[in-house]
């Protein structure tokens, strides 16, 4: 079997691609990366499908041995990179042959690193998606010895990279903007003016969402259960926001302020506890334009915002800056 | 109905705010139609008890375009639609060793065992919405007599197939799971299964009874203890 063999598995590795969709009836969260950009620039580098399935690695401390002849990309959190022993920058495609080990180490900003490989790895899917999803059972985190599989590749194209100005700093406090929900209205204004003024902190955060801890945002609203959209901003009684990302529960019971745009969400979930997050709001029109925009960087195939280098002797020529 | 923006990419139709059979029937009989027409561009259709949720791709729809759909889609709704569920049945074994609350709930109520079997299992319960867990599907209405609130310290383990009760609902844990309701038997049947036909037995809108099996059956049945 070819692929990538796990000596090391890291706190938790999982195989995930753009999420599950359609099931949310049947009460089956969405999962899918956590970081969408970082992860689908990782297939963008190697000219994967943007929906290919990567391994997203939390924290880092992995270390895979290949079992093929391949071109990978790591993004996402800042961590060294080694492959066969020799330091490799993240955000670009690296030659990986047979026998070599790739050494990530801790993360040391940024919480997950997305591991992607020519052609995708073949995983199995459930409901249409390889993404796993601890909430449904759905697969399970890798283990020692687990093997990602994947295809050799044929030719080796020149290696890309993406231009510094796009790769996101981690340590960045964030500004998360918030698209008002159905319940904005019924909420205190002096609550809400709290919520839009103050600065919150990151408590914890996973999969299925993040914690925060600031000035109460004060209220006294009771609704019944609700679908919940990604990036809900959920105040439960004690006023403290929740942001609930892609392996949220399908329904809930806490009235929300709005919805956090998912571009916002991805660096949440890349934001480390005790990050300083600070919310403002966003018109629906302005919301719309800056998520397509996005939608259409991350899913453009073309060589547009890439960085094609050469190796001459291993000595990298950037040739062309094509934009 | 209401149609509010509530995501870049989310639409929330309210129909109520309350929980009440005739709001959600109108709730269900949208939702049912959306599923049957299957308007490109409709990434999640899930109904709650009073609202319904659409998630939508940006590239084909924006929340006017698809508000003034859903309004005309709902002005061609028949008024009182005939429920149209599926009516599913659900062997269940109720007993100490299967439902560890069944004496208790028994006993809230000044009811021996076998009337709390006989009017949980009397009923035809509608599912009013999946959620919690996989298949997880919130029924309704119990009957006042047994009806009891939640436990005050949720169970650390539920073992899949729990048949439970929580106040007027009701509802089946698909898996093995933490929770807090009050427990009155097992059932040996599949909620939730990724290979399963339909993945879910119990879907929005389906009609649900509880039939009692004795302890061979459930055994026979493939049930565990």
């Amino acid at each position: 079997m070819r692929g990538l063999e796990l000596l090391r598995s890291g706190l938790m590795s999982l195989v995930e691609d753009r999420g599950r969709f359609g099931f949310g009836d049947l009460g089956i969260t969405q999962a899918g990366a956590a970081d969408r950009y970082s992860a689908a620039l990782a297939n963008r580098l190697l000219r994967n499908a943007p929906e290919a399935p990567v391994l997203e690695i939390a924290q880092g401390g992995v270390e895979l041995l290949a079992h093929v002849e391949t071109e990978i990309a790591l993004t996402g959190a800042e961590a060294e990179l080694r492959i066969g022993g020799v330091p490799r920058a993240l955000w670009r495609t690296h030659r990986v042959r047979e026998g070599e080990c790739i050494e990530i180490g801790m993360a040391r900003s940024g919480l997950r690193l997305y591991l992607a490989v020519a052609g995708g790895f073949e995983a199995p899917r459930w409901l249409g998606s390889a993404s796993v999803s601890l909430r449904d059972r759905l697969g399970r985190p890798l283990e020692k010895g687990d093997r990602l599989l994947c295809r050799d590749l044929e030719s080796l194209p020149h290696p890309r990279s993406l231009p510094p100005r796009l790769i996101p700093d981690w340590r960045r406090p964030l500004t998360l903007r918030v698209l008002p929900g159905a319940q904005a209205d019924h909420f205190p204004a002096e609550s809400l003016q709290r919520f839009y003024s103050e600065s919150y902190r990151l408590v914890s955060g996973d999969r299925m969402g993040c914690r925060l801890a600031g000035p109460a945002v004060e209220h006294d609203l009771e609704i019944l259960s609700e679908p919940i959209p990604y990036g809900a901003v959920q105040i439960p009684r004690d006023g403290q926001p929740i942001v609930l990302l892609g392996e949220r529960q399908t329904i809930g019971g806490y009235p929300k302020v709005g919805a956090v745009l998912p571009m916002d969400c991805w660096r949440l979930a890349q934001a480390a506890p005790g990050t300083g997050i600070r919310f403002e709001t966003i018109g629906l029109e302005e919301a719309r334009r800056a998520t397509m925009e996005m939608e259409r960087f991350l899913g453009d195939r073309s060589e547009i915002l890439l960085r094609k280098e050469i190796v001459i002797e291993n000595q990298v020529l950037q040739i062309d800056e094509t934009e | 109905m209401s149609c509010k923006a509530v995501a870049v990419d989310g639409l929330l139709l309210e129909f109520g705010e309350r929980i009440d059979p005739e709001i959600s029937r109108r709730v269900l009989s949208f939702y049912r139609r959306l599923k049957e027409l299957a308007l490109p561009g409709i990434v999640e259709i899930i109904p709650s008890y009073a609202t319904l949720y659409l998630q939508f791709d940006l590239f084909h729809w924006d929340h006017e375009s698809l508000c003034r759909r859903l309004r005309v889609i709902a002005d061609s709704l028949p008024e009182s639609e005939n429920d149209k569920g599926r009516l599913v049945e659900i062997p269940v074994h109720y007993s100490r060793e299967t439902g560890p609350d069944l004496e208790r709930v028994a006993s809230i109520h000044g009811l021996n065992v076998e009337e709390v079997i006989r009017l949980h299992s009397q009923r035809e319960y509608r599912v009013y919405t999946v959620g919690f867990l996989p298949g997880f599907a919130y029924m309704g209405s119990v009957d006042e007599r047994i009806a009891t609130p939640r436990l005050g310290t949720p169970r650390a383990r539920v073992p899949k197939g729990s048949v439970a009760l929580a106040n007027l609902q009701c509802a089946v844990y698909p898996l093995e799971s933490p929770g807090g309701w009050n427990l009155l038997g097992r059932t040996p049947v599949e909620l939730f299964d990724p290979e399963m036909e339909g993945f879910s037995l119990l879907r929005p809108g389906d009609l649900v009874r509880f039939r009692p099996i004795d302890r061979e059956a459930y055994f026979a049945a493939g049930g565990e203890l």
